[in-house]
């Protein structure tokens, strides 16, 4: 059976280890590179030995940084006495593009998962804790997923925090904003009834 | 709620076919290996996004074929609802493929299904919610709560995935290569999810021991009283919080639970029991004995699901209606002739059941199936 040039197999094989990537759309990017010339495939592999070159993890709170320390982590109209705990890098922009939040984070690089052999001392734990009597923070937000992976997480470390006298909260698990009641599935309607929130004056 | 129209492309031995089924009783009629199943397997398809004969997608597709695509119009009190479920790749690529859409749309999973369309399936391997291990029991008991409940659904995932996890933290305290806090987390998944499933569990059995045994006596059992019970892992007590109790009984077993690496207790060794007359029907019960049972149960199962989500299930009934059968067929006739529609298969004409079929609706599967070699061949 005839089989692609050696180069363009080695090509289909890398991009298919990325992940969502499958043979198919692996075959298709491959030829589209292929087809759209040098100058495009080289933009695409500076850019990717660029980013291994210039971007390293901000040394207070784990995040994706150009500096030593992350643009959130410099700013000066942060609130220093919060601190909000992200599984990684991409939940911190989530966060942050919110808009709401004003406090510092601290990017944990996984959930506890002992299946794949990620325990405590994988997660970035012994920094958080020495942020926190660093700081002298009054509160701790847990946004992990709620994944089980991620509850468990936010668990473990509901746990370790225990004793240390600041706020521990965890985000609230709800209605899409906005929407009616009727269109929300019902597994996110049952999980919000279970969170339900007592209302205050 | 009705099936109104079923088309098959490239689903197992059918080619293409389109078949009407009107409300009320259809029969479909053919010779063993026409593809009588496979049509009530289709709309079970279409139902639960999932066949009761096999897990793996690429099975149902058509031999020499890449995909294939079930489509079935419903009717729900004057609301018409499409759900085309596509199995492969039709450019090619994975055979495990799943599609499913609603009304046109793409959709997730089954929980986009659940609550809209409904059916509920009687087949030869139903049989095994009586002669089966636990596991198969605990099977029927996911398949009917599910249907009715994606909230189910969910703490089941849940519950599967933190049970994956704590057992792993379990083998390695075995080991000494961990420290008690690294359990508790996964405990807590455990019971939270875990807590909610036997409450589901204990209700759903509770409205089905009360259903069958009626059920089960108009079958022709007679004066033979049927019983069912919940015998959940972690005990439930009118008193007692279900959490806590699941607590409780984890920690009663946890020396255990290290000693062998695996969660002793929980969801995930609940059972039923079945009794007939104080005797053990999986045990002792004849072959006639446990095919009531069975059909009981699942009779109970469609009127539970009727009742509760107000989407009355399309009863699906494989082989229930041969001459050996006569008296319990002609007994299942009666029982269903209220429900909204009925879908069974039969080999011949089932002559001895009379006047009860005079009014069905007949499909004939000869000459529809394009299979070589037959289509049921592969039912195991």
């Amino acid at each position: 059976m005839l089989s692609y040039a050696e180069p363009i197999r080695e090509l289909i094989e890398q991009l298919e280890a990325l992940p969502g990537i499958g043979p198919k759309s692996a075959q298709r990017l491959a030829f589209h590179l292929l087809a759209a010339g040098p100058e495009r495939a080289e933009r695409l592999a500076r850019a990717l030995v660029d980013v291994h070159r210039r971007i390293r993890r901000c040394e207070e709170c784990g995040n994706w940084s150009v500096e030593a320390l992350c643009p959130v982590c410099v700013a000066d109209d942060r609130e220093r006495d919060a601190i909000c705990v992200v599984a990684d890098a991409k939940d911190l922009m989530a966060l942050e593009r919110a808009g709401e939040y004003r406090g510092l984070y601290h990017v944990l690089d996984g959930l506890l998962s002992p299946v794949e052999g990620v325990g405590p001392g994988d997660l970035r734990i012994t920094e958080l804790l020495e942020r926190i009597d660093r700081l002298g923070v009054s509160e701790v937000i847990l946004a992990t997923p709620p994944t089980v992976e991620g509850d468990a997480t936010a668990e473990f470390l509901r746990e370790v925090l225990g004793g240390r006298g600041m706020r521990v909260t965890r985000l609230a698990l709800g209605l899409p904003v906005g929407a009616d009641l009727d269109y929300a599935d019902q597994v996110t309607v049952a999980r919000a009834l279970r969170g339900r929130t007592e209302m205050t004056e | 709620m009705h099936l109104r129209s079923l088309s098959l492309d490239n689903f197992r031995c059918y080619e293409r076919a389109r078949f009407e089924l009107p409300p009320g009783l259809n029969v479909i009629l053919g010779p063993n290996a026409s593809g009588k199943t496979t049509l009530l397997e289709a709309i079970y398809l279409l139902a639960t996004t999932t066949s009761p004969r096999t897990s793996t997608a690429g099975a149902m597709i058509r031999h020499g074929s890449t995909s294939a695509r079930v489509t079935g119009v419903f009717e729900r009190d004057g609301h018409e609802v499409t759900i085309r479920v596509t199995l492969g790749d039709p450019s090619g690529g994975r055979s495990s493929a799943k599609t499913i859409e609603v009304d046109g749309r793409e959709v997730a999973g089954a929980r986009e299904i659940i609550g809209r369309v409904q059916a509920v399936l009687f087949w030869v391997g139903e049989l095994q919610v009586v002669k089966g291990s636990p596991g198969d029991r605990r099977r029927f008991l996911n398949a009917a709560i599910g249907q009715m409940s994606a909230r189910y659904l969910d703490d089941l995932a849940r519950y599967r995935r933190a049970l994956r996890q704590r057992n792993e933290v379990l083998r390695a305290l075995a080991r000494g290569g961990s420290d008690g806090r690294l359990l508790a987390p996964w405990t807590h998944a455990l019971v939270e999810a875990g807590g909610p499933i036997t409450v589901d569990r204990a209700g759903l059995v509770e409205a089905l021991a009360a259903e069958a045994a009626p059920l089960h006596s108009r079958l022709g059992a007679g004066a033979e009283e049927l019983v069912v019970r919940y015998a959940p892992s972690v005990p439930l007590d009118a008193d007692a919080d279900v959490a806590d109790a699941f607590y409780t009984r984890l920690e009663a077993t946890h020396r255990r639970e290290v000693e062998r690496g695996s969660t002793q207790v929980g969801p995930h060794r609940d059972d039923i029991q079945l009794t007939i007359d104080g005797v053990d029907v999986r045990r002792f019960g004849s072959q006639g004995q446990q095919r009531t049972a069975a059909l009981a149960l699942k009779l109970a199962q469609a009127r539970i699901a009727g009742a509760r989500t107000a989407t009355e299930p399309i009863l699906l009934l494989d082989d229930c209606l041969s001459e050996l059968d006569a008296d319990r067929g002609a007994a299942m006739l009666d029982l269903s002739a209220d429900r909204e529609q009925m879908i069974v298969t039969s080999a011949c004409c089932p002559g001895h059941l009379g006047q009860r079929l005079a009014d069905a609706h007949v499909i004939d599967t000869t000459g529809h199936a394009a299979a070589l070699g037959g289509c049921d061949g592969d039912a195991g």
